[in-house]
């Protein structure tokens, strides 16, 4: 059986929960996880832990880390800027293997990450899952949690308006229970999951949905084609699903992590 | 596609309601009798409803009665495209 360990990682700001889910025997390569952000990483937890355990069970060996004030890690999530989790990232890949393959693996914020997780590792392979590519669109997706909050009894709105002025002016924000520094604003906002780079691996793209496909929804489709224009070829399935980033009641859905454990055990020709 | 049937349609596929989906009505309540509609579930449909029909939403216009039931939302949407 394979096994769990976790431990903390020291870097100059404080330590860094880290959990390394190890197969049997040689590891066919790494998987890096790149988690969602705030309330996404929280419902996400345990879907993320099946995968992982199941994609040790398949010969690789996973590593997840809690970022910066997030989880088990140092620091509070209100002084943490972007380049914070930026960092953390980097420097988990920099604990893979360089002899064995890569897999960026990001759910949903997680993927906003990944260009600068590739500049690390070019040759990595890139599994995402039901990806935010927009850090803007996040940004103002997350702000609705207060300006439309009220309508589902979740305390008074604040506006969008206001709560960016607030930012703009230096002043940190409280937004679902999450304290957001403007560092933490500027660079979400800036952030693209958009290839920067001469694609070297694989680009598997999975989103959840009513029904399984192989045709994107039309949002996606926008979104795949950045990355086709950047000369990248885009492996793309959408497997059924509930979006367990988002349900209320914790779900799971397994048919990602078979379906996902079938694409990265692929041998190409 | 009538507007009101596209509304159920980002409603089902937002809150995932699966079968549930096809016994939605304009007088069907939402607000209050959905469990599924948490302040994240509101945002998702927002911008689920953003996304399909092409328009922003302000934060101004968005309030607990045009959540009141599948018609009052349906209204909202109609009224926005008149604009």
């Amino acid at each position: 059986m394979n096994s769990a360990r976790a431990w903390f990682e020291p870097t100059p700001d404080g330590s860094r929960f880290m959990l390394a889910h190890d197969p049997v025997g040689e590891p066919r390569g790494t998987i890096v996880y790149a988690p969602p952000f705030a309330e996404e990483m929280n419902r996400s937890r345990r879907m993320a832990a099946m995968a992982a355990r199941a994609f040790a069970q398949a010969g690789w060996r996973v590593l997840m880390p809690d970022l910066r004030g997030c989880g088990d890690s140092a620091g509070d999530h209100g002084d943490v800027v972007w380049i914070d989790w930026v960092e953390d990232l980097r420097r988990v890949i920099a604990q893979a293997d360089p002899s064995r393959p890569l897999w960026l693996w990001a759910l949903r914020g997680g993927a906003l990450f990944v260009p600068a997780m590739l500049e690390q590792r070019p040759d990595a392979h890139v599994l995402l899952w039901h990806p935010v590519v927009d850090g803007q669109q996040q940004l103002q997706q997350f702000l609705r949690l207060k300006s439309a909050g009220s309508v589902a009894g979740a305390g008074e709105s604040v506006d969008r308006k206001t709560l960016l002025a607030q930012l703009e002016r230096g002043e940190s924000i409280e937004v679902a229970g999450y304290t957001l520094a403007p560092g933490l604003a500027l660079g979400m906002a800036a952030a693209r999951c958009t290839p920067r780079l001469k694609q070297l691996g694989r680009a598997v793209w999975m989103d959840v949905g009513a029904t399984s496909s192989v045709e994107p929804s039309p949002g996606t489709a926008m979104r795949l084609n950045a990355w086709r224009e950047a000369g990248w070829r885009v492996e793309f399935e959408m497997v059924e699903g509930l979006p367990f980033w988002q349900t209320q009641e914790i779900a799971e859905c397994e048919a990602l992590i078979t379906h996902s454990i079938h694409q990265i055990n692929r041998e190409l020709p | 596609m009538i507007v009101q049937q596209q509304v159920i349609e980002v409603l089902g596929t937002v809150l995932n309601l699966g079968n549930r989906t096809a016994s939605l009505a304009a007088d069907t309540p939402l607000l209050g009798a959905l469990p599924e509609l948490d302040s994240m579930a509101v945002v998702s449909l927002l911008t689920g409803l953003e996304e399909r029909f092409g328009f922003a939403i302000d934060d101004d216009e968005v309030d607990g009665t045009m959540f009141a039931t599948v018609g009052t939302l349906a209204q909202f949407v109609e009224r926005k495209l008149t604009q």
